[in-house]
């Protein structure tokens, strides 16, 4: 499986994408692999309680996981992924929604 | 007038009898109005809705915030108001840099110009004093040989500022901008096509930070300190805006300070990548929703940075973000251009929509625009409807996809009007279309070109753009925040439902701050309350978040009621077919945008009739009495 990493998660993993045979079902089977591999970087995906970061974007095939099933969204080793951290350049409200 | 923040002082310009006159700020207006965006719409309203934007009646108007050129964060930013030759409707730019700062440090909260000079002119303004100057040696320049005439440089290695427009408004592009110190535009609307029908070349501005408001010693003091310090400090921790460190040019292994924000870090462009990756990336011409990864990592933020293309960062008056990256070409036939402005909206609309793959050719576009002075995100759109056209045989001198010479020389002539493609193509992409009998290929709203984010694959900023007050726009309603990124709530980028009433929150939130004026990447980073914390401390009226969402409410019912007087209703706030019956492809492979069910959603959230704001809304936001 391909694993593409974008912006300041680069130089975290050494490059655009990380190759991971025989990858696991589950995202965060995948992730944890990854964070165990990639000094740093889990740092950069989960807070403090293990939860994925509030801005951080993680896609299956260009779905975010959030409107998937979460840490539980299945990959199989044809799956794509990609990673972002809070990217954004237009503008955005900072207002909470009723 | 009792308002902190302001000047108290507009100057009204008649270029056609050549007087200045001077006038305080309306302080009703500038309460209900906040000022910049919001109070320039109000002096178009008042100069008439019907005027013909490209007669001497137009009025164009340079409205500062009561935040500019204060010490408040990214508080650098000026709005050009005007009734757009583009649209024909009202319409707001802003440009950042020093100008906005500067204007405000010569006295002034506002200039306001009509008529037409019956030769060139341009505009000298110092010490609270504005005069009327010979222009002749200057017209016919670039933008970049106007700024070097009066000696005006980036930041504080100056005291001159100097907005100006470039060949293309004084030819009559109906997409001319204005921009400032060689690469900050105005870019949207045509402000520079009413410019150069005034005959007004430029505006100089000469001022120090010597003339800055500032607080009153004692409480008020101490107050604005800690509504200014609650706001920098939000801005250097938000992990989108948290400033970078410098790191090695092209080096990979260089490490970015830890806790970068990715905008700081990388500019608007690192939105290249992750707006393919979700399937809303417009490829020719939108024909498809996203091109092949390693064309858009070719012409991406991650490559400026990492790919050593990346060479300063120069930022705007009082911001730490620095998101603007000045690039310098290494290689083909534009290798030693050094340009700034390699941004996602023009990277998008000369990279994949014109399926272009080459960073020398975006950055040479780019640079063109900013010198001939024209819209680099209508400037793609046009191109690329134009490539659909050869392709599809409506035209007799083809230009093909990724043509990067031809791309540069239909720039020219579209600027100079030395061609006939080039002057039918300055007419903006819809009236280009149109002229040739295929409007279905023009990807605009209300005349205006469409940015960088495919409706079908996020499809909340389809009914932004369609419900735009100044026709296809991404900065009205920015709901990418929420759709791409989860600011202040994830929602899905597929699922139309809902997106109603969420576009209106961003709507009126982003009135407010356009008229404050702050930029709006603060937004990243801080909301309401602190917009409403610094209003008061600086202002010195009472104004609370949900004073703040009024405020912005009425400033759009304000430029909705401009529209709907000029003849604009519910069935202008459309989009092309091709948004509403051509399925995407790739990961939003078989959406359309529904278009109408969100309109109808919208339409209820904000009380409005077709389209229409009612009377009854009207005098319920105290814009009549």
């Amino acid at each position: 499986m391909q694993i593409r990493f974008y912006a300041t998660l680069r130089p975290i993993v050494g490059g655009r994408s990380v190759e991971m045979p025989d990858p696991p079902d589950t995202i965060e089977a995948v992730l944890a692999r990854l964070s165990a591999e990639h000094e740093g970087l889990q740092k950069q995906l989960f807070d403090e309680d293990g939860a994925v970061r509030r801005f951080v974007a993680i896609m299956v095939d260009g779905r975010d996981i959030r409107h998937i099933e979460g840490l539980q969204s299945r990959v199989t080793p044809d799956s794509e992924l990609d990673i972002f951290p809070p990217v954004a350049g237009g503008a955005s409200p900072g207002v909470v929604l009723d | 007038m009792a308002l902190g923040g302001f000047a108290n002082r507009v100057a009204r310009v008649n270029l056609s009898d050549r007087t200045v006159s001077y006038e305080g700020i309306n302080e009703d207006d500038a309460r209900k109005y906040i000022g910049a965006r919001g109070l320039g719409v109000k002096y178009l309203l008042d100069n008439g809705p019907e005027v013909d934007p490209m007669s001497d009646d137009n009025m164009l108007a340079l409205v500062n915030g009561p935040l500019t050129g204060t010490e408040v964060t990214m508080s650098g930013r000026l709005a050009f108001v005007t009734k757009s030759p583009l649209t024909g409707t009202v319409t707001d730019s802003h440009m950042g840099g020093w100008s906005a700062a500067r204007l405000r440090w010569a006295g002034f909260d506002a200039v306001l110009i009509t008529g037409k000079a019956d030769s060139p002119v341009y505009l000298e303004v110092e010490g609270g004093e504005v005069a009327i100057r010979d222009a002749s040696e200057i017209w016919g320049k670039g933008i970049h040989d106007t700024v070097a005439h009066f000696g005006s440089d980036k930041g504080n290695r100056s005291d001159v500022s100097v907005m100006s427009i470039g060949q293309a408004g004084e030819n009559g592009v109906l997409f001319a901008s204005f921009l400032n110190e060689d690469d900050r535009a105005a870019g949207r609307g045509g402000t520079g096509a009413v410019a150069g029908m005034k005959n007004l070349k430029c505006v100089v501005v000469r001022g120090t930070r010597d003339g800055r408001w500032r607080p009153e010693q004692g409480e008020a003091r101490e107050k604005f300190r800690e509504a200014q310090g609650q706001h920098l400090k939000l801005i250097m921790e938000s992990p989108v805006t948290a400033p970078s460190a410098p790191s090695e040019r092209g080096n990979l292994a260089s490490e970015l300070k830890e806790g970068s924000g990715a905008l700081s870090a990388y500019g608007t462009n690192v939105l290249m990548n992750a707006v393919n990756a979700v399937g809303a990336l417009g490829t020719k011409n939108s024909q498809m929703t996203q091109t092949d990864a390693d064309a858009a990592e070719a012409v991406s933020g991650e490559r400026v940075r990492h790919g050593g293309l990346l060479v300063e960062e120069p930022t705007c008056h009082a911001c730490p973000v620095a998101c603007k990256k000045e690039v310098e070409i290494t290689e083909g036939p534009h290798a030693g251009l050094k340009m700034e402005s390699f941004e996602y909206e023009p990277a998008w609309s000369l990279g994949a929509n014109c399926g272009n793959d080459d960073p020398g050719v975006i950055a040479k576009v780019i640079d063109q625009c900013n010198d001939y002075g024209m819209d680099a995100i209508e400037i793609g759109n046009v191109i690329s409807m134009y490539m659909e056209a050869s392709e599809r045989g409506y035209v007799d001198t083809p230009l093909d996809w990724g043509d990067g010479a031809g791309m540069v020389r239909v720039t020219e002539e579209m600027a100079m009007g030395s061609s006939g493609i080039g002057q039918t193509l300055g007419q903006g992409t819809a009236k280009a279309a149109a002229a040739w009998g295929h409007p279905e290929i023009s990807m605009t709203v209300k005349g205006q070109a469409v940015p960088a984010y495919d409706p079908r694959g996020i499809k909340g900023e389809g009914l932004g753009y369609a419900t735009s007050n100044r026709g296809a726009c991404h900065l009205r309603g920015y709901t990418p925040a929420s759709e791409l990124l989860g600011i202040p709530v994830k929602t899905d980028p597929l699922e139309w439902d809902g997106k109603g009433p969420l576009l209106k929150i961003f709507q009126d939130l982003h009135a407010f701050s356009d008229s404050l004026d702050l930029c709006k990447f603060s937004a990243f980073a801080v909301g309401a309350p602190e917009y409403a914390a610094l209003y008061e401390t600086v202002v010195g009226l009472p104004m609370s978040e949900e004073d703040v969402m009024v405020a912005g409410e009425r400033i759009y019912n304000l430029e909705r009621y401009f529209n709907n007087l000029a003849g604009f209703d519910g069935s202008d706030d459309s989009l092309p077919d091709r948004f509403l019956n051509e399925p995407a492809t790739g990961p939003a492979e078989g959406h359309i945008c529904e278009l109408d069910q969100m309109k109808e959603q919208y339409y209820d959230a904000r009380g409005w009739d077709d389209g229409v704001v009612g009377e009854a809304k009207l005098r319920e936001l105290e814009i009549i009495a």
